[in-house]
């Protein structure tokens, strides 16, 4: 495969055959060396960002962001924008797990109040929010509710009674998307969400209580309202049982809509349907509604953790705000410049977040000069961080971010070379708690089984299209 | 018999049997290998099952989409499984039960969830009566 330096951080495929555009990925030497190897291991992720080159309506290039690793379709961190004239929406560039994203609240602490209690912290959130395999929450809700929940998101939470109207305005679409469609949303679908709102989920979701160890950018990190030492809570995780049924059942929708509008694709994940006919329409409205059951989600989990933090520390719920909610599989109608001209896109992100630029009118007042926040969960025990979204990720990445560090070692091998409970207690030397439902999980996400989120992140800021504003590190970890 | 294969992001499995119903029901296994130790599992409990695709690998992939339907609603682990013949009339079509117990934390080995079956990876050969997929989790 052909792969063209075209900046210092920047890579191409060229387009060639069939291709409809060419790739590119962000990525420094060593990185790159890394995916050349990767191509005769059967799962390369450069493959499958070319593959996404060959869908009909993709926009200037098919892209992928420093955190790319082979995932089913598309790779992870991977982007695609499509004219939704006559382009096709594609279930590999979204995946099963619909509008998993990042929730950070910000706290009035310094780390050093919250090392005080930091064993007692850590066990009151293992017991108030439930995580792990198989756990439902204390909410329960019946199929009319269900209907809401899918319907209004965020909203609907609020209506509960959880949380207050400004986790609706720091959160991305405010907390919903007008576009679901409920009665595309199956039974079995609904079904899964009865026990399932206000939970984590397992693998490498969690939540998380970190503080900030430095600031890259004074500026921004004021108009995030982020302070050294101060402690935030992150939140990881997304749609559960219900947007992965949702998933689910629209891969055999998808799949035979291949068949019948004679589609041809590169990977059978990468299943389509022209975006305007029925059965593209129908994944698009229940996508959107498995994106506000995400939201409405991390909504009531942050009411959970606040609930922990309430009863140790006694705060009040006005005293850890939300920074900022974002998605990272989503699919959306965005207007982005494709070759001169603003026109309205289907923007698919796989494993990639929104990242729009200072001025963008979609984001809250308080960031139109800074730029959206962007949070980027690192690997258990290692750094995260708070980017910010720029005017040149407008242009070059359809306004997106990377997500994370990405996998370096399949969850096969980790589990072959780390032990969870080894790497839990040298963790807890480091002074980092984890509270973990499996140790097999634990050993899953070793901090050594992800890339070094530092380079993912220099290659992003150096480019310029996401820039640092904060380093954050953990304190205390809830694994599912 | 079944293996999970080595894959960056997620988790690959493969499982054969003499017959292609019995390489589904390793594949269940294999599925929930993934999600806990299946000698943890006691099978106290019986649940029965029904799915259709329309090609084959697309029911193989449908079946392990419903088992994880069932270990979903029902809270349930499951460590056996018995289908009865696969059969093809329009759709592909199989029924069959799948065994198990409540899932309790303090006594089953946890791994973690599997979100999702795939197409990515998929091969269903009906000669050799092997399968294999791509697992999201």
């Amino acid at each position: 495969m052909e792969l063209n330096q075209i900046e210092k951080f920047l890579w191409e495929i060229p387009q060639e055959g069939e291709m409809v555009v060419p790739a590119r990925v962000y990525a420094n030497e060593q990185m790159v060396k890394e995916l050349k190897a990767e191509l005769d291991s059967g799962w390369s992720s450069l493959e499958q960002l070319q593959n996404l080159t060959y869908l009909k309506g993709v926009q200037k290039y098919a892209l992928a962001l420093a955190d790319i690793h082979p995932g089913y379709g598309s790779p992870i961190g991977g982007v695609i924008a499509v004219d939704p004239e006559d382009g096709w929406i594609t279930f590999g560039s979204v995946g099963f797990d619909i509008n998993c994203g990042v929730r950070v609240l910000k706290t009035n602490l310094e780390k050093k109040d919250l090392i005080k209690k930091q064993e007692q912290i850590a066990n009151q959130l293992f017991r108030d929010v439930p995580a792990g395999l198989g756990r439902g929450g204390e909410i329960k809700l019946n199929e009319k509710e269900v209907n809401e929940l899918l319907l209004n998101g965020s909203e609907f939470a609020l209506e509960k009674g959880y949380g207050n109207e400004n986790d609706l305005k720091f959160t991305e679409m405010n907390g919903k998307s007008d576009l679901a469609n409920v009665d595309a949303v199956s039974k079995k679908a609904k079904q899964r969400m009865f026990k399932q709102l206000g939970t984590v989920g397992s693998g490498n979701h969690y939540l998380e209580v970190q503080f900030v160890e430095k600031i890259f950018d004074e500026e921004k990190a004021k108009d995030f309202g982020l302070f050294e030492n101060q402690v935030l809570i992150s939140i990881h995780c997304g749609s559960r049982g219900c947007g992965h049924q949702i998933g689910t059942d629209y891969l055999q929708v998808l799949s035979d809509a291949t068949r019948k509008y004679g589609i041809k694709v590169k990977d059978k994940e990468l299943v389509s349907a022209p975006f305007h006919s029925e059965e593209g329409q129908n994944y698009f409205g229940a996508v959107n509604a498995g994106i506000n059951v995400a939201f409405a989600n991390r909504h009531v989990l942050a009411h959970l953790a606040r609930k922990s933090f309430e009863k140790v520390f006694n705060l009040n719920e006005d005293e850890m705000p939300l920074l900022y909610d974002v998605g990272h599989n989503t699919a959306k109608m965005e207007r982005h410049k494709i070759n001169g001209s603003t026109k309205e896109v289907l923007v698919l992100r796989k494993g990639s977040t929104r990242g729009f630029g200072p001025g963008h009118k979609e984001i809250p007042k308080e960031f139109q000069k800074a730029g959206q926040p962007i949070a980027v969960g690192g690997s258990m025990g290692t750094a995260s961080y708070i980017l910010a979204g720029t005017k040149k990720g407008m242009n070059e990445t359809f306004g997106s971010a990377v997500h994370g560090a990405g996998r370096l070692l399949s969850r096969a091998q980790a589990k072959k070379q780390f032990e969870g409970k080894k790497i839990i207690q040298d963790l807890k030397q480091k002074g980092i708690l984890i509270k973990a439902h499996s140790f097999k999980g634990a050993a899953e996400e070793a901090p050594l089984a992800y890339k070094n989120i530092e380079n993912v992140i220099d290659v992003m800021h150096e480019s310029g299209v996401n820039l640092k504003v904060a380093r954050v590190m953990p304190l205390a970890n809830v694994k599912g | 018999m079944f293996e999970i294969l080595e894959h960056k992001g997620e988790t690959a499995i493969r499982a054969s049997g003499k017959t292609i119903e019995q390489a589904f029901e390793e594949a269940g296994k294999a599925l929930f290998s993934v999600m806990v130790s299946l000698d943890s599992v006691e099978e106290k409990k019986e649940i029965n099952f029904e799915v259709s695709g329309t090609k084959l690998d697309e029911l193989f992939v449908n079946f392990l989409n419903e088992l994880i339907f069932q270990s979903g609603i029902n809270e349930m682990f499951f460590s056996s499984f018995k289908l009865e013949k696969i059969e093809k009339n329009e759709n592909f079509f199989l029924k069959g039960k799948a065994f198990g117990e409540k899932i309790n934390e303090e006594k089953h080995d946890l791994g973690v969830e599997v979100k999702a079956a795939s197409l990515s990876g998929l091969k269903v050969d009906e000669k050799e009566n092997t399968v294999q997929c791509v697992l999201d989790v």
